[in-house]
């Protein structure tokens, strides 16, 4: 007879995963570029020598230097002080996206694992979603929406919860015909219970090393479509936005860009490396992939 | 196999339909007025209102949606009213510069990837390997858009060497053309190339511990032989996926390459076609997209079928 | 793996900022302080840069100072590079062998050029007239014998009487094409035979007589997007109407000071009340299909007009009738006189078509096919390939004017062979791509580019003044502005400069000006200019009380797509909220924002830009039935008593007091002037800056 005691007993498991984390350098190495980007937006307010939104056209198109140490922009904002708050806006929208996508992504993965009829009509639609490349699909619903920070976390929501779904659908399928599934099944568990206790955990690798990449992916979606103009609006400073302005004005001020787009590209390197690390730490199977 | 095959067309039709009733719902409920932009910054009301209804902007949605439909059955994509010209025929003039350069990129990204996953595989653990890896990894975190400016700052403006932006079709010569698509495909090709790095390295790995290969190497086989006569023949075939698959990344990402570079692609058309309400084109490219998006999906699943005998196909 | 990503993140840190061009402190060879955006600037530089001709010591030229006999000698003999020649003994009594120019003088006169005075003076001191040059450069070509067979002109000019008889063949000649350096050297249409020549039309006309004009070539013109029609009737988008009007022609058309002068109209004459024009055409005009333009093309083409668009509607609301009298003759009869109506007949939208392709389009849209768009231009379309090129080829039977060029009207000779309009919508890529010879030209270019290529060597950098003012408009019909002391507030608060700076950066391309006529243009005038551009938030404040403003919020809707209006809503909010103003920025791209502007319940103020608009009866910002809807009793009786007067002083009166009435009643903000930044390469030759850009009487060289 199994019982619930011994089908959690995975905290001798867990304890041995987080030794393997510390051990497992890309994961540390990304986990620190993460948090670094973590802390320069939390330190914004103080750190930043102007406001994101101070005007100043006497000074447009300053070259980086002493006061403004990444240049200025168009009309006169400074770049190392907008770029510091759009790691704000940035990191908040990637985790926002992938906050939403993931609840999203569980839910509809976990009833279309458990329910036929409802499968049948999700997924045929998430394939239809899938079927479009993801920058025309948030292109698209972005036109829809309109260009609103609220907007670019629900068009990149609904972007990414069909990949978050098929990955939940997946495991639930597998793990539901397990023999401890059935065990505790047998036991008199009701499905909601089995679904939090049991499949949800088992879930929860899969979708975090998901989550990381859709945070990632996020991010460099979240520039592309304000770089195509239909992202943040412009006076917001997220990475993107700041980026877009600069377009324009590439061939005489290229630090507009070059600056946000290296925040962009430390970040989503430290979220790749971390999603990496803990895919190798958590499924030891997918090593290398 | 040939039932596998004839399933798996036959699930193909609903997606499609799916994928033209999405299209059609997001473009019913962008704001904007085709008419207005039209007639330009000074046009007056009552020409964009008679503009308007002679473009059958003034129906329900409901039944432009029908006749959309009716009209696709009869293979007819719709008519752009920007473009003076079928949708179809719209789509076919832009396809040269899309397909050259996504073809260009997948040839630029799957030499670049499988040369670096192979390194990588043979001298795993190395620094070489570390090397290639966090090579890989640049690619899968940089944005597109602003790795294609950073060349055409360093290799178009200060070198001189590629032309910073537009299109030479092929009939005004292929030199010309290849030059012009260079920066662009090599943007989007290395990007690409990190996935297909990582996929070739991990299936080498796999492949390198199998037996017959450590039978090969104990019989004193040279490295040549090892490595590509055996070792990369058998890891083929899912490094064959990753590049199929890779293609619906490389469309994608062509959206945003062809907008930096100016090329007169796909994905150009379907940004101006969107900032200027041309309903029936984006439409028509929608589902266009879609459809070669999921046919590479459908074919690349095939091909894995036949290459693989060890895969059943029920 | 760290420091391969350090020397990776260092790496591409270098790479962008090697791109970044500093400006030379010297200026490159050919340029001159002076010339920089000259009308003859590409001759000056092309002569200096061969060392044949050389600046002052303080860096200029003086293209503009009148030229002396001796520096004309210098520059022909450098020019035709004639080899100084110094006798012991002058042949000429007045020029001592020491004199500067002594070698080339006696060079010229050698080579029979310049033969000096009777009384054996050279007279190197005294000033060229124009006659004069025009004789020079045509004996170095070796003209005497064409010139002298003309006996009585041939050409169209208003001072061709006051031409001496000498002269008369010589600047005759330069009404054809491949001489067109003889006379095509005064901008003004007229000849001004008698006037100095300056330093800068030597060298202009030196340097076209030795590199005459040349045929052939394609012309490859980057613009900004690509035509949503060509259908000159169908819209107002500057992009289409700019391809237009190479394939198609009008009645009258602009000449250099905006003024109406005949193109398709060979005379007409008004009747002594005003109500009756009749035009006159000109015989044996061919449109592009073959067939000869008559006036019935005329007659159904210009109902057309009238039925389609905004200004034809204008003008017809007093029209009677509208006919052809015979076949070169149509007539029009108004109901009340309408002083502009040449004016109204110039605009790019009331082109002449065929009657029959009319007859049978009726008003939809022309296609755009060779069979449908059919003009009388110097260009004919061939196809629209969206995104690649509009392309059209030269019309080889176009029939010429006889008058010289003037603006947009006299003689147009379609030197390319071909040219191609190639969509490029990104402003940096057009620059580069001019830079790199991808295409001849670019325009709209970022104002901020311009140190860079004003002295770029490949490059012409022209600043095409004006081009424009930019605007926010008032919704005057619904909302918390319809309130007058609102707008008052809004317009008072305003600090025009940093927005204008913002906006169009380099202080060359933007200018504070009241006046919604430009400077350039007759109906210029100061009324009103008290109530600009104020920054007196102050005031603001107590205009805001007074309208009772509780900091109720305020819908602007802008775009980013003509950055410009972003960045002027932008900078005016910034202004704005210290006066207690409560405004949300709605950016939206161009085709929401034209959709939300035609609902007067979505939106309080939005963006945009006007261009040039060429009588007051003609502004949009005046007219109740434009967006903002300003119904004003007052403006529409002043607009009214211009439309029927003819006397400028009177009209110029009324305007003045409707300028007033525009800075009392803040219909519309006028932030200021903007001027567009042209580029092309240098092999491009007779490019004229104009505030219409057109791509005839313009050659490429070998």
């Amino acid at each position: 007879m199994i019982t619930n005691n011994q089908i959690d007993s995975g905290k001798v498991v867990r304890k041995r995963i987080f030794s393997r984390m510390l051990r497992n350098r890309s994961m540390t190495i990304g986990f620190s570029l993460v948090m670094l980007m973590v802390v320069i937006a939390i330190i914004a307010p103080i750190v930043s020598p102007f406001g994101p939104m101070d005007i100043d056209p006497n000074l447009r198109l300053k070259p980086p230097n002493k006061t403004h140490i990444f240049g200025t922009d168009n009309i006169g904002q400074d770049v190392f002080s907008r770029a510091l708050w759009g790691s704000r806006i940035s990191l908040l929208t990637g985790f926002l996206i992938v906050l939403t996508a993931g609840s999203l992504g569980i839910v509809l993965g976990l009833i279309a694992g458990y329910s036929r009829s409802f499968d049948a009509i999700t997924m045929r639609i998430l394939d239809g979603l899938m079927a479009f490349p993801t920058t025309l699909l948030a292109i698209a619903l972005m036109a829809v929406l309109g260009a609103r920070l609220s907007n670019v976390i629900i068009a990149l929501a609904i972007v990414y919860t069909p990949s978050v779904t098929r990955v939940v659908r997946s495991v639930v399928l597998v793990i539901k015909e397990t023999e401890y599934i059935e065990a505790a099944r047998s036991i008199g568990n009701s499905n909601l219970r089995i679904i939090l206790k049991h499949i949800l955990p088992n879930c929860m690798a899969p979708i975090i090393v998901q989550g990381s990449f859709i945070f990632a992916q996020s991010i460099l979606a979240e520039a592309a479509l304000s770089f195509l103009g239909v992202g943040v609006p412009p006076w917001i400073p997220s990475w993107g936005s700041i980026m877009t302005g600069g377009r324009l004005f590439i061939n005489v001020a290229p630090w507009i860009i070059f600056f946000p787009g290296l925040f962009v590209l430390v970040t989503v390197l430290g979220l790749n490396l971390f999603g990496d690390g803990l895919r190798d730490v958590l499924d030891p199977r997918l090593r290398g992939l | 196999m040939r039932e596998y095959i004839l399933k798996r067309i036959a699930a193909l039709i609903p997606v499609l339909l799916i994928v033209g009733l999405i299209g059609f719902t997001l473009l019913s409920l962008i704001p904007g007025d085709p008419a207005a932009v039209m007639l330009g910054p000074e046009a007056s009301m009552e020409d964009i209102i008679a503009l308007r209804s002679e473009m059958g902007l003034d129906l329900p949605a409901p039944v432009r949606l029908f006749r959309w439909y009716v009209r696709l059955f009869q293979g007819d994509l719709g008519y752009s009213i920007f473009l003076y010209r079928p949708v179809l025929q719209a789509i076919i003039e832009r396809l040269e510069p899309t397909m050259l350069l996504t073809f260009m990129a997948l040839i630029i990204a799957g030499v670049l990837g499988i040369t670096m996953g192979i390194t990588a595989a043979i001298k795993r653990g190395t620094f070489i390997d570390q090397m290639v890896m966090s090579l890989s990894l640049l690619g899968l975190s940089i944005p597109s858009f602003w790795l294609a400016l950073i060349l055409i700052v360093f290799f178009a403006l200060t070198l001189g060497l590629f032309p910073v932006a537009g299109y030479s079709p092929i009939e005004d010569g292929w030199w010309k053309t290849l030059h012009h698509l260079t920066l662009p495909a090599f943007t989007l090709g290395f990007i690409q190339s990190a996935f297909i790095a990582r996929m070739t390295r991990s299936s080498m790995l796999e492949v390198l511990n199998q037996d017959y290969i450590r039978t090969a190497k104990a019989k004193g086989l040279g490295f040549y032989k090892v490595i590509v006569v055996h070792a990369l023949r058998n890891a083929f075939i899912p490094i064959v996926t990753v590049m199929g698959l890779s293609l619906g990344g490389l469309m994608a990402g062509a959206i945003v390459v062809e907008t930096v570079f100016a090329l007169p692609g796909i994905g150009q058309l379907v940004l101006a076609s969107i900032s200027r309400r041309d309903y029936p084109m984006v439409q028509g490219i929608l589902l266009f997209i879609a459809s070669v998006y999921v046919l590479v999906n459908f074919l690349v699943d095939v091909l894995y079928v036949i290459l693989d005998p060890r895969i059943k196909y029920v | 793996m760290k420091k391969l990503l350090a020397l990776i993140i260092v790496g591409m840190l270098v790479i962008p900022l090697l791109g970044i061009n500093v400006t030379a402190s010297t200026l490159p060879k050919g340029f001159f302080k002076d010339t920089v955006g000259h009308r003859y600037e590409l001759e000056i530089r092309k002569f200096a840069e061969q060392d044949i001709l050389k600046g002052f010591p303080d860096g200029t030229f003086k293209p503009d100072a009148e030229v002396t006999r001796a520096e004309t000698a210098t520059i022909l003999a450098l020019a035709k590079k004639l080899t100084p020649t110094k006798p012991a003994v002058s042949p000429f009594k007045d020029v001592p062998t020491t004199h500067w120019a002594y070698g080339n003088i006696v060079a010229v006169r050698n080579a029979g050029i310049i033969k000096g005075y009777p009384d054996g003076t050279f007279r190197p001191g005294a000033n060229v007239s124009r006659a004069e040059l025009a004789a020079l450069l045509g004996q170095i070509k070796g003209l005497e014998k064409e010139a002298a067979k003309i006996t009585t002109p041939p050409i169209e000019a208003p001072d061709i009487n006051k031409v001496p008889k000498w002269a008369l063949g010589w600047v005759s000649l330069g009404y054809l094409a491949e001489h067109n350096y003889l006379t095509e050297r005064h901008p003004g249409g007229t000849i001004s035979a008698g006037a100095s020549a300056h330093r800068g039309e030597v060298a202009y006309g030196a340097y076209v007589a030795i590199n005459p004009p040349r045929f052939g070539g394609t012309l490859k013109a980057s613009v900004i997007g690509n035509p949503s029609a060509l259908d000159a009737m169908v819209t107002t988008a500057t992009i289409n109407l700019y391809m237009g009007w190479h394939m198609y022609e009008t009645l009258f058309t602009y000449d250099r000071l905006m003024a109406p002068t005949p193109m398709l109209v060979d005379t007409y004459t008004l009747s002594a009340d005003g109500l009756t024009y009749t035009f006159n055409l000109r015989k044996g005009v061919k449109f592009h299909n073959g067939k000869e333009m008559t006036a019935d093309d005329v007659q159904a083409s210009i109902a057309r007009w009238g039925r389609m668009t905004t200004l034809g509607r204008d003008l017809f609301r007093f029209v009677r009738s509208w006919t052809a009298k015979d076949k070169y003759t149509a007539v029009m009869v108004l109901t009340s006189p309408v002083a502009i109506t040449p004016l109204y007949l110039c605009g790019a939208q009331s082109v002449i078509y065929p009657k029959e392709i009319i007859d049978v389009v009726g008003d939809k849209a022309l296609r755009m096919v060779p069979e449908e768009l059919v003009g009388t231009g110097p260009y004919k379309f061939i196809e629209f390939i969206p995104d690649r090129h509009v392309k059209m080829v030269r019309f080889e039977e176009y029939t010429v004017r006889k008058n010289i060029p003037n603006g947009q009207g006299g003689r147009k000779t379609a030197y390319a062979d071909t040219i191609l309009f190639m969509p490029v919508p990104d402003s940096g890529v057009r620059v580069m791509g001019a830079i790199t010879g991808l295409y001849h030209m670019a325009e709209w270019t970022l104002p901020d580019e311009y140190e860079r290529l004003k002295y770029h060597t490949k490059l012409r950098a022209a600043v095409i003044k004006p081009s424009g003012w930019t605007t926010a408009v008032f919704n005057k019909r619904e909302g918390i502005f319809t309130s007058l002391k609102m707008r008052q507030a809004f317009l008072a608060a305003l600090d025009m400069e940093p927005i204008m700076k913002a906006a169009y950066g380099h202080p060359d391309f933007w200018r504070l000006d009241s006046s919604i006529a430009f400077k350039e243009q007759a109906y210029y005038t100061t009324a009103g200019s008290h109530l600009y551009n104020q920054k007196n938030i102050e005031k603001a404040k107590k205009l805001l009380a007074e309208a009772g403003y509780k900091g109720e919020p305020i819908r602007w809707i802008t775009t980013t797509e003509y950055p410009a209006y972003y960045t002027t809503a932008v900078v005016s909010k910034d202004q704005l909220e210290k006066a207690g103003f409560n405004i949300t920025l709605q950016v939206v791209d161009w085709a929401t924002l034209v959709r939300i502007r035609a609902d007067s319940k979505l939106w309080d103020i939005f963006s945009t830009a006007f261009g040039i608009t060429f009588d007051p009866v003609l502004y949009l910002c005046l007219s109740p039935a434009w967006f903002g809807w300003y119904e004003s009793p007052k403006m529409v009786a002043y607009l009214d008593e211009m439309r029927r007067e003819s006397d400028f002083n009177k009209r110029y009166a009324t305007w003045e007091k409707a300028m007033e009435l525009f800075y009392e009643e803040v219909p519309v903000i006028k932030y200021g002037d903007y001027f567009l930044l042209h580029v092309h390469r240098k092999e491009v030759q007779g490019y004229q800056a104009m505030f219409n850009i057109f791509w005839w009487n313009v050659w490429i060289e070998k």
